[in-house]
């Protein structure tokens, strides 16, 4: 505003500046000049108005000029930064299409109704659909999705349309642009499925949800490694139980006399020798547990079960083992709850926590299952009236093969490979392990799952 | 007396079932690999099979898929003794028509042979021994 007025301003002050000053000077010689050069009135008055004008002229002259120079300046700045940004915009879009083109991912982008803006070659080339057919279409309803099975993966619940649903109220934005990982088949234009992993973000402006990239691979030669893989450890697994259960069995046939009786020291023998036989089967089964954990080969299949059937199921396989120690295991929980979880792996979560409790009691002893909600989570607990863990050894608890000083005493058979195993299989789940314990009156291990919303 | 037809391909686990059948009172007949079953199925139809799933020329699968297939013999009932003890291992072999499922390193061989007991009396129903 200050700028506009500063033009007009000056012209004013000058034109009344120069006004004064000619008139003042009128004012005092006119008759002077009137008597010098016999000039009449009115010829006075043409030459004080010609003055006037002679004096303003070059100042608005060059007022006017400069500010007509500078404008143009201005104009040529404005365009050459006009041309600079167009190149810098054009440098960058080249840029970006050359990054994406050169990715070894496919990227496909989409408006907030998942229709599909831009996707780049390898997207192309792994789906067997081009630019052309898939631009201006809506995503999921090109490329279908299938799960391992071959069954269809509804357009909803694939991750893209997830994102592309808004941001719950609650929820913090930043949090929200977190991208969400899936692991599918889409189905390539020819009908082959390709296995492929997913990573979807949403493109988020000004709190709203404007459209979503999705970055995907091919994963065939992946898959292929993973069962290569499986294969592999499945026939380790094989090859290594064998001869235990070899031993096992003959051992058995022994014990039981069907060779004939045996002398005492015979009998004990053969039991040392059993135990051994069966503390390594446990290692061998344990080790290819950990190796399948760490090497993320154990597939998740969450659904919704209700809590009261899991500890139905616990309880069945563990009343005859606690009973064979004189141990009760009872239940105490709040309600019955529908959670979403695999069921199979938090079954061997809570196997493995009661079968420690177990272990780890003297006969006579009492194991609780408990089950309540706490806030945002499911929280299944295990507390026994066992041996406890040494403060001091607490901290290394959930490392592979630590046991605690107290517990290989206690009972010689463990590989300390259960709660290694416990939390890997906790974090596959996206569950929590936590436990509180003092040496010589128990412990109690919680298994922490969080609920939706 | 009982006809057991024992499918293994390893001396000792055959030398074990062996003698704890025998002196169950049942008879036995051995095939190491996965053709010689048929011969033997041949020669005397028993009253339930133990069947590995490892083992040389055909395996175990093709072997059960075989069985229940024939008419003859489809009816036959067949307990798995392997050390496979993948989820997917077990259902493929429940799917395919196993009656029972037996992780050998995991069950005592009483268990097993309590198992058979089950079955030839026929009081055999069909769970998987884990």
């Amino acid at each position: 505003m200050r700028k506009r007025l500063r033009a007009p301003l000056g012209l004013l002050i000058i034109t009344v500046v120069s006004t004064l000053f000619v008139e003042f000077f009128f004012m005092l010689y006119d008759e002077n000049i009137a008597h010098w050069f016999s000039l009449s009135e009115n010829t006075l008055a043409v030459l004080d108005a010609v003055f006037i004008t002679a004096f303003i002229t070059p100042f608005i002259y060059f007022l006017i000029i400069k500010r007509i120079t500078r404008g143009e300046a201005d104009i040529l700045r404005l365009n050459e930064s006009l041309l600079t940004d167009r190149k810098e915009t054009e440098e960058n879009r080249v840029k970006i299409t050359a990054l994406l083109a050169s990715l070894g991912e496919g990227v496909v982008a989409t408006d907030n109704n998942g229709v599909v803006t831009m996707i780049n070659h390898h997207a192309e080339k792994i789906l067997g659909w081009s630019s052309n057919e898939i631009i201006g279409k809506i995503f999921t309803g090109v490329v279908q999705a299938t799960d391992e099975n071959g069954k269809p993966t509804p357009a909803d619940k694939r991750a893209i349309s997830r994102v592309l649903v808004g941001i719950p109220k609650k929820k913090d934005v930043q949090q929200y642009q977190h991208p969400i990982y899936e692991h599918l088949y889409y189905t390539q234009k020819n009908g082959t499925q390709v296995p492929v992993k997913v990573t979807v973000t949403p493109i988020i402006l000004k709190n709203k949800v404007i459209g979503a990239v999705e970055i995907f691979y091919d994963a065939s030669k992946e898959r292929q490694l993973e069962k290569t893989r499986e294969d592999l450890l499945a026939l380790a697994s094989h090859q290594l139980r064998t001869p235990l259960s070899g031993t096992k069995w003959l051992i058995e046939t022994l014990i039981n006399g069907i060779h004939g009786p045996l002398t005492p020291p015979q009998r004990d023998y053969l039991n040392e020798i059993y135990k051994i036989n069966e503390r390594m089967t446990s290692l061998v089964s344990d080790m290819l547990g950990v190796i399948r954990m760490e090497n993320s080969i154990i597939p998740i299949n969450k659904s919704s079960v209700s809590t009261d059937t899991i500890i139905k199921n616990i309880m069945k396989s563990f009343e005859p083992i606690a009973k064979g120690k004189c141990i009760t295991v009872q239940v105490e929980k709040d309600a019955d709850h529908e959670i979403e979880t695999d069921q199979i792996i938090l079954k061997n979560i809570l196997d493995c926590l009661i079968s420690n409790a177990v272990n780890y009691s003297n006969i006579d002893g009492c194991v609780l299952l408990g089950l309540k909600k706490s806030g945002n989570e499911i929280v299944f607990s295990v507390k026994d009236t066992g041996i406890g863990i040494p403060r001091d050894e607490q901290k290394k608890l959930f490392e592979r093969f630590f046991r605690a000083s107290n517990a290989k005493i206690f009972n010689t058979k463990g590989t300390g490979l259960g709660l290694y195993i416990a939390s890997l299989l906790s974090e596959r789940i996206g569950a929590k392990l936590s436990f509180e314990s003092e040496e010589g009156k128990g412990s109690t291990f919680y298994v922490h799952i969080p609920t939706q919303g | 007396m009982n006809h057991v037809l024992v499918v293994e391909d390893e001396d000792f686990l055959v030398r074990a079932l062996k003698d704890n059948l025998i002196s169950e009172g049942h008879t036995v007949a051995v095939a190491m690999d996965g053709e010689a079953v048929f011969d033997e199925l041949r020669k005397k139809k028993p009253s339930i099979i133990l069947l590995d799933l490892l083992l040389p020329k055909k395996n175990g699968f093709d072997v059960l898929k075989q069985i229940r297939q024939s008419p003859e013999w489809q009816l036959i009932p067949v307990i798995i003794l392997s050390n496979l003890g993948e989820d997917s291992e077990i259902k493929r072999a429940l799917e395919l028509g196993a009656n029972d499922y037996f992780v050998k390193s995991q069950h005592p061989i009483q268990e097993v042979i309590e198992k058979v007991r089950e079955y030839v009396e026929g009081r055999g129903s069909t769970k998987i021994g884990l």
